[in-house]
C-alpha cells in the first residue's frame, strides 16, 4: 500500500498511526525537512510504531557528501532527483526483498512517499471559467480588472512590510490574497497567505530579528508579481 | 430576487456581480461596509446580502451584528465571505448574525447552492409575512361588511377614549341598530338579511366622514 505525505511533520504523524516498511523521503521540504523527520522517526520516544523503518532519501543535491550526510542522519539509502524508474525499482526490490517473490502469505508492504506539493500555477484560468460557466468574455474582463489592481495592491503591501506595521501588513496581505484567490492567481495567493500568516505570528515585525526576512519576503512577493505580469504580457492578458 | 454584493476588492466584486447576474439575481454592489449598511437599511433593501468579512472601517461581521440588532420583521439573508477556514472564525461569524458563510475562492456549486438556500429563506419569510398580515386583517374585520368587528372596535375605542381627554377634544360614539331585523330574515331569508346589512353599512359609510370608525 502506498501513502503520501507533503512534509516531514505529516510523515512523522503517519508513522505513529501505521507501521511502514519503507519511506521515500524528500530532504528539502517546508515545515519539517526530511533530515529532522528522520531524526524523530528514529527516536524511540517519538511514538513511531516502527523506528527501524527503511528510509530512502530523495535529494536534488548533486554535491559530494550528500549521501554521507543522509546516511549519518540515519537514512538507509539515497536516490538523486530526478528519479529514474529503473533506479527506484532497484531500491525498492533491494529493501523490500524479504521472502520469496509472489509468496501469498507475505503481507503487502506499507510504503510512504514524502515529497513537497508541486508549486502552484501562476494563473489558473479554470477558476474563473468554472464559476462563470465558460463565459470567456466576462472572465477576461474580471482578469483585466485584477491585473489593473494587482500592482497597487502589491505596492501597498510592500510599503506596509517595509514600514513594519503588522496590522497593516495583515490587512493588505489579506486583500491581495482574496483578490488573487478569486481570479485564480494561485502563486500570488499563496505568497500573500504566507505573508498574512507571518504578520499574524509577528515573525515579520519582530524587532529582535534581522531585517533579512522582511527583505526576502518583499523579494519573493515582487518575484511572484513579475511572473504574473510576464505571463500577462506574453499572452496579451491573463485570459 | 435582489442581492447585495459587498467587497472592497474590485475584481472579486465584479466576479460575484457577474456570476449572480448569470444566476438570475438582480445585483446591487457596495465597496465598503458603510455602503453595504446604507443599502441594507434603505427602503428597497435586498433580500440576500453577500458580505466580505474583511473590509476597512466597518467589516462584514459588524454589518451582520448591526442588522440583527435592528430586529427587522423581514431580515435579509446574510452570507459572510471568508477565506478563513478556522472553525472559531466560522462560529464568530454565525454568532454575529450571519445566516451562513461562503469561503474564498468560490466553488461554483457550493456558492450557487448556498444562495439558493438564502433565496428559499427570503421567499418563505415573505410568504409568512403575507399570511400573517392577512390573518391579522381577518381577525379584526367583519367578513360580511368588511368593516371592523367587535374585537377591533373595542380596541380602538379604548385608545380613542384615552386620547380624547388628553387632547381636550370631544369624542362622539354613535350606535346604529336595525329594529325588527328578525322580520327581514323571516321574510327574505338569511341571504336577504345579509344584503340588507351590507347596504345599510354601505349607506352609513357614505354619510360619514372617511376618518370615522365604523364597526359591525
Amino acid at each position: 500500500m502506498l501513502t503520501t505525505a507533503n512534509d516531514g511533520a505529516q510523515a512523522l504523524q503517519a508513522t505513529r498511526e501505521k507501521r511502514y516498511d519503507l519511506i521515500l523521503m524528500d530532504v528539502q521540504m517546508p515545515i519539517m525537512d526530511g533530515m529532522e523527520a528522520t531524526r524523530q522517526i528514529r527516536d524511540s520516544h517519538s511514538g513511531t510504531l516502527n523506528p527501524a523503518v527503511t528510509i530512502v532519501a530523495l535529494t536534488a543535491h548533486a554535491m559530494a557528501g550528500d549521501k554521507e550526510r543522509c546516511l549519518n542522519m540515519g537514512m538507509d539509502d539515497y536516490l538523486a532527483k530526478p528519479i529514474k524508474a529503473a533506479e527506484l525499482q532497484e531500491i525498492i526490490s533491494r529493501w523490500l526483498a524479504t521472502g520469496a517473490p509472489g509468496q501469498e502469505s507475505e503481507p503487502m508492504p506499507e510504503v510512504m512517499a514524502v515529497t513537497e506539493e508541486p508549486a502552484p500555477p501562476v494563473f489558473d484560468e479554470m477558476v474563473l471559467l468554472n464559476l462563470l460557466e465558460g463565459d470567456h468574455e466576462s472572465a477576461a474582463e474580471i482578469a483585466n480588472q485584477y491585473l489593473g489592481d494587482v500592482n497597487g495592491q502589491v505596492a501597498n503591501l510592500r510599503e506596509a512590510i517595509q514600514t513594519g506595521d503588522s496590522l497593516l501588513i495583515r490587512e493588505r496581505a489579506h486583500l491581495l490574497k482574496g483578490a488573487s484567490a478569486s481570479v485564480g492567481a494561485q502563486a500570488l495567493r499563496y505568497c500573500a497567505a504566507d505573508i498574512e500568516k507571518m504578520a499574524a505570528t509577528g515573525a515579520l515585525t519582530d524587532a529582535s530579528r534581522p531585517a533579512t526576512l522582511a527583505a526576502e519576503t518583499v523579494a519573493e512577493l515582487d518575484h511572484q508579481l513579475n511572473l504574473l505580469l510576464a505571463l500577462a504580457e506574453e499572452n496579451g492578458g491573463l485570459m | 430576487m435582489r442581492a447585495l454584493v459587498a467587497d472592497d476588492d474590485t475584481a472579486s466584486r465584479l466576479l460575484l456581480e457577474k456570476v449572480l447576474t448569470r444566476w438570475g439575481y438582480e445585483v446591487v454592489t457596495a465597496s465598503s461596509g458603510e455602503e453595504a449598511w446604507k443599502v441594507l437599511t434603505s427602503d428597497d433593501s435586498p433580500d440576500i446580502a453577500v458580505l466580505d468579512w474583511m473590509m476597512p472601517e466597518l467589516d462584514g461581521v459588524e454589518v451582520c451584528r448591526r442588522i440583527r440588532a435592528l430586529e427587522l420583521s423581514s431580515p435579509p439573508y446574510l452570507l459572510l465571505l471568508t477565506s478563513r477556514g478556522d472553525k472559531q472564525d466560522i462560529a464568530t461569524g454565525l454568532e454575529s448574525g450571519a445566516s451562513d458563510y461562503v469561503q474564498k475562492p468560490f466553488d461554483h456549486d457550493e456558492l450557487r447552492a448556498r444562495l439558493l438556500v438564502g433565496k428559499r429563506f427570503a421567499e418563505l419569510n415573505r410568504k409568512l409575512l403575507d399570511t400573517q398580515s392577512e390573518l391579522r386583517r381577518q381577525a379584526l374585520t367583519d367578513p360580511l361588511t368588511h368593516i371592523m368587528n367587535r374585537r377591533a372596535i373595542f380596541g380602538r375605542l379604548t385608545e380613542e377614549m384615552a386620547r380624547a381627554p388628553r387632547q381636550g377634544l370631544p369624542l362622539s360614539i354613535g350606535v346604529l341598530d336595525i329594529d325588527h331585523f328578525k322580520a327581514i330574515n323571516d321574510r327574505f331569508g338569511h341571504a336577504g338579511g345579509d344584503v340588507v346589512l351590507q347596504v345599510v353599512v354601505e349607506r352609513a359609510l357614505k354619510a360619514l366622514r372617511p376618518m370615522t370608525l365604523s364597526a359591525g
